[in-house]
């Protein structure tokens, strides 16, 4: 009888558990936080946004992935930033600068008001010490400092406190746009000193700083990391000590959440405020909604068909007849239709957006069956072929690079090509051989690592991605004459045309079909205002407003 | 004693079984085509040969293969996973930071499983045929057959975002403070601490992934449950208390259930290490920051030594739950010897 009793007892516990767990069942609210924390705190404005991150570190000695800039863009300062008024920087800690006549030194001066979140003055020693030690730390955030052919910074001067001499190993067109990029920005140099930071040559062994700074910042932005919790949350304050203007939000939480659907209905229950990974078809499902907003733009992000130059790597592909035809058999309006509403077709790989960059292509009209033919008939394989196409398991912008692939075998059946699609995984060997230029025939993407159009350069002839396709200097010399003509060119006009001429020249002559660049889709709520994509922060966390 | 050496015995037979998991992960790692440089660093770095260079060093991977295993087997008998290349972070912390919310998803999970379990395997054996007995099997044969992650989804869109009748996604509500870090379990650290509302809160959280995972492992044991009780209602001395007209219940709770619990004692310790390994959807969706997401996101972006070490923490939480199980096997049914 006891015994049954125990049962019955238990029983009866267990269910008030689970009862008491379905009734506590109120969704949080951003509201509800600032509810919750009683006291000083209820005015405080909360902003969630819901990511799937793949950030890891928060050093910009070292972060180079995709989302990290809307982090590092908040927490710390750059001598340039790209504002959302305009394509071309704009002075943020530097208050001037004077290019040396040979285009080789640059002389910024600091802006005197500018100061880290700890208080200390921004000062010529912090640029140094920041852009020493990302550059000598051999990290992805190096390869923006100094190529691997050794160009780029070669001597820092500071001759005061608020003048910094940068020299080049030659002129570059676009060294004040790589200042705008997490990889210049600039670090308190006595915190991160004080936590293990080094910055001469010993640095990439000795250098102990990125623990802290995977968990603390140490800039001059108008945030400061509070906390970072991978798999779970970052969360973001207001820098009390901000020198320029205050933004909107006293507090940002940026909440792990891989799942899109998950995003999705997350935001239109109002848990979180922005959701940031959502395809074209999610969002047809809320474009009609009374309670989120969606908001759209191009990326510059792109996606690309690669065909090797070489026979032997490229086979039937590496054939310019082949390739001409390839590019008039492709259904662009088709592809552009997976990708979703706002995908645009560059006329090369010079995103739209960009310096120099000309009117995309018009999709509907660009495809031509017959002549794709007409060109296949003037190769060695006028009757088609059979080829391997092995494609990654990467998705840019969320679309699968396989759908595109199957886009593309079933175009190209039309004209007699047969294709294989071969799926391979990225980490596992694929991304290895597109580095080392060994894949024949396949589908990839290209994301600029810098907002400036001669980051597209690596495209051309004898550039590192031109390798990539076999397209070497031989092959185009006029072409990649080029390349070094609009590094050094510093009047944006002629950059301008000279940009214009390359997509002239490869618009129907490379080994690149440049299909599409994506456009990213972001659903917020109505409560925040000023919510739009950025090329370069992926997200200006400082423009975000709350609606009164 | 015999007791004791049994269990001695498993731990070392456990030891050995992680060495051999540890040995086959690294093989496995191995064999995959790449060493994760791609995965790691820029295509614009790529193509700088020094970043490369410096980037193999620093992970060791410009070492011999036997070398790399050598340095892996003596940090791993140290107890030193390696520092994980996506977190930066010592794997071991890592694995200590995300295993609370894991474990206390699953202890939920399988505190449901086997309660609604076993509740609907005794009803349907003794309403055989019934009604009732009809639709719990198809329950269970549902929970059994429908994918988690479309479950997780449509929770999700029903309670959640529907009827508004469960929280959604994460641990705990952001607005709520989490409670002071004693076990790591949100649940038993509110309760600890007083802090009554985080526990509350963190117990709402569960209900939706605890129900998604305990669905497949819930219709396991039903159907176990079942199996077991009928095959035991149908031997002699069951017959003969009847006829001796012993009453139903203690017959049915005493005598029958006793004997018909091994079977399902070992659904229910295969069940858990199921839902250890099942974590990865169900946390990936219900964004729940525990070993799933960790293995997930370790996975995607080829952390090796992250891999390895989710790898054997789940290794070893099958073999403590065996041991667990085998010992129970001697508490419930004293038949069962050990020195054997």
């Amino acid at each position: 009888m006891k015994k049954r009793i125990r049962i019955m007892l238990a029983l009866v516990l267990m269910l008030t558990l689970v009862v008491t767990a379905c009734g506590n069942s109120t969704p949080a609210t951003t509201e509800g936080q600032s509810e919750s924390t009683e006291g000083s705190q209820t005015e405080e404005k909360v902003l969630v946004i819901a990511l799937e991150p793949d950030y890891f570190t928060f050093d910009p000695g070292y972060a180079y992935e995709l989302y990290a800039p809307m982090i590092i863009g908040v927490t710390y300062d750059t001598l340039y930033e790209i504002t959302p008024d305009s394509d071309f920087p704009a002075p943020q800690l530097a208050s001037e600068c004077v290019v040396s006549e040979d285009g080789l030194s640059y002389t910024f001066t600091i802006n005197p008001n500018a100061v880290f979140a700890s208080g200390n003055d921004v000062t010529s020693a912090d640029v140094k010490f920041s852009f020493d030690r990302a550059k000598n730390l051999q990290s992805n955030a190096s390869a923006l400092l100094i190529d691997g052919e050794g160009n780029g910074i070669v001597d820092i001067e500071t001759p005061d406190e608020d003048t910094v001499v940068i020299h080049l190993s030659k002129p570059d067109s676009s060294f004040i746009s790589k200042t705008t990029s997490t990889s210049y920005a600039v670090l308190d140099s006595a915190i991160v000193i004080a936590n293990g930071g080094i910055s001469d040559i010993t640095a990439p062994g000795k250098d102990t700083a990125q623990d802290y700074l995977n968990n603390q910042s140490a800039g001059s932005g108008p945030y400061i990391m509070e906390s970072f919790s991978a798999d779970d949350k970052l969360v973001l304050v207001k820098n009390k000590n901000y020198w320029g203007e205050m933004p909107d939000y006293d507090r940002i939480i940026i909440q792990d959440m891989p799942d899109a659907n998950s995003q999705l209905i997350s935001v239109q229950k109002g848990d979180i405020d922005i959701a940031f990974n959502l395809s074209a078809d999610q969002i047809a499902s809320v474009s009609s909604s009374s309670d989120v907003n969606v908001i759209s733009g191009p990326t510059m992000t792109m996606g690309f068909l690669l065909m090797h130059n070489d026979p032997a790597i490229g086979q039937q592909v590496s054939d310019p007849y082949v390739q001409k035809a390839i590019r008039y058999a492709l259904d662009y309006e088709g592809i552009h239709s997976i990708i979703g509403e706002g995908t645009v077709m560059p006329v090369s790989f010079i995103q739209s957006g960009f310096l120099g960059a000309l009117d995309p292509v018009d999709v509907k009209t660009f495809r031509d069956l017959e002549k794709a033919k007409a060109f296949l008939a003037q190769s060695p394989y006028p009757d088609g072929f059979t080829i391997d196409f092995p494609v990654s398991n990467l998705a840019p912008e969320g679309i699968p690079l396989t759908l595109i692939a199957e886009k593309v075998k079933s175009d190209l059946q039309e004209i007699g090509i047969n294709i294989n699609i071969v799926p391979r995984d990225w980490g596992g060997g694929y991304g290895d051989e597109y580095r080392d230029g060994t894949l024949g025939f396949t589908v990839m993407y290209w994301g600029p690592d810098y907002y400036d159009p001669n980051n597209q350069l690596a495209f051309l002839p004898g550039q590192f991605v031109g390798h990539r396709a076999g397209w070497t200097a031989d092959l185009n010399p006029e072409l990649a004459a080029m390349h070094e003509q609009i590094i050094r060119e510093t009047d944006e006009a002629k950059r301008a045309e000279l940009l214009g001429q390359v997509q002239m020249l490869t618009a129907e002559n490379s080994p690149f079909i440049v299909y599409a660049q994506y456009p990213k889709y972001i659903v917020a709520s109505k409560d925040v205002l000023n919510v739009e994509y950025s090329n370069v922060y992926r997200m200006d966390l400082t423009q975000l407003k709350k609606a009164d | 004693m015999n007791l004791a050496k049994f269990i001695v015995k498993r731990l070392l037979f456990t030891v050995m079984l992680l060495i051999g998991v540890a040995t086959s992960v690294f093989i496995l790692s191995k064999m995959v085509p790449g060493d994760g440089v791609s995965s790691y660093l820029s295509p614009r770095s790529l193509a700088n040969e020094q970043i490369v260079e410096a980037f193999k060093v620093k992970w060791g991977l410009d070492k011999p293969l036997i070398v790399q295993y050598v340095y892996y087997m003596k940090n791993l008998l140290q107890g030193n996973l390696g520092q994980s290349i996506r977190t930066g972070n010592q794997v071991v912390s890592d694995l200590v930071k995300n295993y609370p919310a894991t474990i206390e998803l699953a202890s939920m999970s399988i505190l449901l499983a086997t309660f609604f379990g076993v509740l609907f395997g005794i009803v349907s054996a003794t309403k055989r045929n019934s009604l009732i007995d009809q639709s719990l099997r198809a329950v269970s044969v549902t929970g059994v057959s429908v994918p988690s992650f479309w479950l997780a989804i449509l929770v999700l869109y029903v309670f959640y975002y529907k009827l508004g009748w469960a929280p959604g996604t994460g641990r705990m509500s952001l607005g709520i403070q989490a409670p002071r870090h004693i076990t790591g379990l949100y649940v038993v650290d509110g309760f600890i601490t007083g802090n009554y509302e985080a526990m509350l809160d963190s117990l709402s959280h569960l209900i939706l992934p605890s129900i998604v995972l305990a669905s497949f492992t819930m219709g396991l044991i039903t159907r176990t449950t079942r199996a077991s009780l009928l095959e035991t209602l149908s031997t002699d001395y069951i017959r003969t208390a009847k006829a001796k007209g012993l009453p139903k219940a203690p017959l049915m709770y005493r005598h029958a259930m006793g004997n018909a619990a091994i079977p399902v004692l070992t659904v229910i310790g295969v069940g858990f290490g199921n839902l250890l390994g099942g974590m990865v959807l169900v946390e990936t969706i219900f964004a729940w920051p525990g070993i799933g997401q960790l293995a997930f996101q370790s996975v995607k972006s080829l952390d090796f030594p992250s891999i390895i070490g989710v790898s054997l923490l789940i290794a070893a939480n099958y073999a403590v739950i065996n041991i667990f199980i085998d010992v129970m096997y001697g508490v419930i049914d004293p038949r069962v010897r050990y020195d054997r």
